[in-house]
């Protein structure tokens, strides 16, 4: 998802699309769990301890289910334009860190998919070094990012 | 600057079988759900043929006791966890992320692992049928010490029922991420449409009562191999404790079978009647409150093995209530309806067929909840006609429905009309044929499980038998309407109902192999 905000400067957010907070999903592993490991506990109080670990592996294997779509929904990509530079932060897996430059020199880079299928690759490049951004993007959206960057960086004349 | 643009190759995918092997479109693995579910359905529909046929008329004619015993315990095993399950799953795949405006499931590598679990699991269960000793017979409710008889195929069904289990619990979880965290920016929870809602319920009470199921059918297999005596009173063990263990699964899953139809009825009624569905919010709530309830009422399958007078009770008083959430839907289905300018295509027929008949099994089911009552009741036809009134009009004509409903949205293609009314009209009265007279044989005392039965009993029997084979053949029908759409026809557009309402039918019939790149804006 790509907001784009104008305000002390030109600003895009690449986020995943949260509908559910992380105290919402924990809330939901709590109640569910409390659910579960009650309706178990009571079993092994009559003896039938059986029930407990199976009980116990599907908390485990939903926790980290919601748990990672929690960590998905925390990481983003922001693009701050400013009159004359351009700063990168990200927070995507291996792409993170910042990355700050000259409005005037940086260009964006469109990479071809190599195989057909694949999507397409999004750089801002500048002095030979260049940053990925749009990576959690699907191709359409990624495309269109190119094309709102292109423009906002061309809005002088220059990019 | 360098600005490099070409064509996407957005609906490319990979082709052949490794493009089902290996898929991880939510699409491609509703259809692999749906496909498998039908194949299921032939073959534990032919096991019930076995039955019907040994029953057309007293005396033994094709099967020894024990491999009728195998038919009825495998035919309930494959429909329940073979064909309703996975059909519904199914449904589940395709159509939730396109009706919360989500990419795909939230967690697509998982969801093809636990499609492939499941074809791996029926083969197991499946091959008990050639073991020594011969396929499961103890019914598949499993009580020990009868199933504990069962030959080398006992630990092929535990683990079978593990693997199916494990199918169940990632789809279910996959199924809550999704609706919990991929929903479309606007698309609150009191938004989403009534399927996404009972799937949502239906998946909280897979997550809350499958660990019981597998842990009492481990301790069935530690009893038997390892010398273990939590079910074998000779030990200290408590028989008794099973029925309640499997029933504590086993009532929630009545409504894991069939929480989804409500979802499916509540999103054709409203359709054809072209009208909003009507009370929405006591809808949500009343399948919660069923969902509830679900978790207090196990031993009403249990009033005969002798509990105390308060039990007995507690468990008719709360088992009766269940009718009151159940009378809200239907009230809400009748309703919708209520001078609404309504058409009766084929997804609205098995819609309708659905709530008459459904709310047959639910009669027969509140007079089997009167503890007295089930004395006479119990262990009778009578039950066998509830549940399949409840299962068969119930669920499975609501996966049909929902076949006839989204056939056109998925394929491109409208199936034949009036091909599909035949098939409802030869399906509902079959069905009838076949189930309604198991309640007057259930009555006057024909007990169930058994290949043979007294000679008062035959008229009733002939007449059900007939039935089943007729019902049989008429899903031929429902087989070849499936092929021909898929193969060609009439093009459905994008709305494909004039009524319909929901994100799926924003998007083209077929949908793209990938639904929403960027999320529908939801008002």
């Amino acid at each position: 998802m790509i907001t784009r905000r104008v305000e002390e400067c030109e600003e895009y957010i690449i986020s995943g699309n949260n509908s559910l907070s992380f105290q919402g999903n924990i809330l939901f592993i709590v109640l569910i769990g409390l659910i579960s490991m009650t309706i178990a506990a009571l079993f092994l109080l009559k003896g039938y301890w059986f029930i407990l670990p199976f009980a116990g592996f599907e908390m485990i294997l939903l926790a980290i289910v919601l748990l990672y779509c929690c960590h998905n929904n925390s990481l983003y990509e922001k693009i701050q334009i400013f009159d004359e530079t351009v700063n990168i932060s990200s927070k995507y897996r291996q792409n993170r860190g910042k990355f700050e430059v000259n409005k005037y020199w940086a260009s964006v880079v469109l990479s071809k998919p190599k195989l057909k299928g694949h999507s397409h690759r999004l750089f801002i490049r500048y002095k030979g070094r260049e940053m990925e951004v749009g990576v959690m993007l699907e191709d359409e959206e990624r495309l269109k990012l190119a094309r709102m960057l292109n423009d906002s960086l061309n809005k002088n004349g220059i990019g | 600057m360098s600005t490099v643009v070409k064509d996407t190759h957005h609906d490319e995918h990979p082709s052949g079988i490794m493009r089902w092997l290996t898929t991880t479109n939510h699409k491609d693995i509703g259809s692999l759900y749906l496909w498998f579910s039908l194949i299921m359905f032939f073959i534990g529909g032919l096991m019930a043929l076995v039955i019907r046929s040994e029953l057309f008329q007293p005396g033994l004619q094709f099967v020894d006791p024990q491999f009728f015993n195998s038919m009825t315990t495998m035919h309930a095993l494959v429909m329940i966890f073979g064909v309703v399950m996975p059909a519904f799953t199914g449904l589940a795949n395709w159509m939730i992320p396109i009706m919360i405006g989500g990419p795909d499931m939230a967690l697509p590598r998982m969801n093809n692992y636990s499609f492939w679990i499941m074809p791996f699991a029926f083969s197991m269960l499946l091959s008990t049928l050639f073991m020594d000793g011969g396929a499961p017979a103890g019914g598949w409710t499993l009580y020990p010490p009868l199933s504990l008889q069962t030959g080398d195929a006992f630990p092929f069904l535990i683990f079978a029922i593990h693997f199916m289990g494990l199918s169940s619990i990632m789809g279910a979880i996959n199924i809550v991420a999704t609706i919990l965290n991929m929903r479309a920016p606007g698309m609150t929870l009191m938004k989403m449409p009534l399927f996404v809602w009972t799937w949502l319920i239906t998946a909280f009470l897979l997550i809350a009562v499958m660990p019981v199921l597998a842990g009492g059918v481990t301790m069935l297999l530690t009893d038997k191999f390892f010398g273990t005596s939590f079910f074998n009173a000779a030990g200290g063990g408590d028989p008794v404790m099973f029925q309640h263990i499997f029933w504590f699964f086993g009532h929630p899953e009545v409504y894991i079978l069939i929480l989804p139809s409500f979802g499916v009825v509540s999103a054709i009624i409203p359709t054809f009647a072209r009208k909003p569905l009507f009370g929405y919010s006591s809808m949500v709530y009343a399948t919660a409150s069923i969902a509830f309830l679900s978790f207090i009422v196990w031993a009403h399958h249990m009033f005969t093995v002798g509990m105390p007078l308060a039990g007995e009770v507690f468990f008719m008083l709360a088992t009766m209530l269940i009718a009151v959430p159940t009378g809200v839907k239907v009230f809400n289905w009748v309703t919708t309806m209520w001078r609404g300018a309504m058409t009766f295509e084929t997804p609205m027929l098995f819609a309708i067929g659905f709530i008459v008949m459904f709310t047959i099994g639910g009669f027969s089911g509140l007079m089997l909840a009167i503890t007295p009552a089930d004395f006479q009741y119990h262990d009778t036809y009578f039950v066998v006609a509830h549940f399949h009134y409840v299962l068969v009009p119930g669920s499975v004509f609501a996966i049909m429905a929902a076949v006839y409903f989204w056939l056109p949205k998925w394929t491109g293609n409208m199936y034949p009309e009036t091909l599909g009314k035949v098939h409802f009209w030869l399906s509902t009265f079959f069905v009838n044929l076949t189930f309604f007279p198991m309640h007057f044989v259930g009555l006057a005392g024909m007990p169930r499980r058994i290949p043979d039965y007294s000679l008062q009993f035959a008229d009733y029997n002939m007449i059900a038998s007939i039935g089943a084979f007729g019902f049989g053949f008429a899903q031929l029908i429902f087989v070849y309407l499936i092929f021909k759409t898929i193969r060609g026809g009439e093009k459905a557009t994008d709305e494909v109902w004039e009524g319909a309402e929901g994100l799926e039918w924003t998007l083209s019939s077929p949908p793209p192999y990938h639904s929403f790149n960027t999320p529908p804006v939801i008002k």
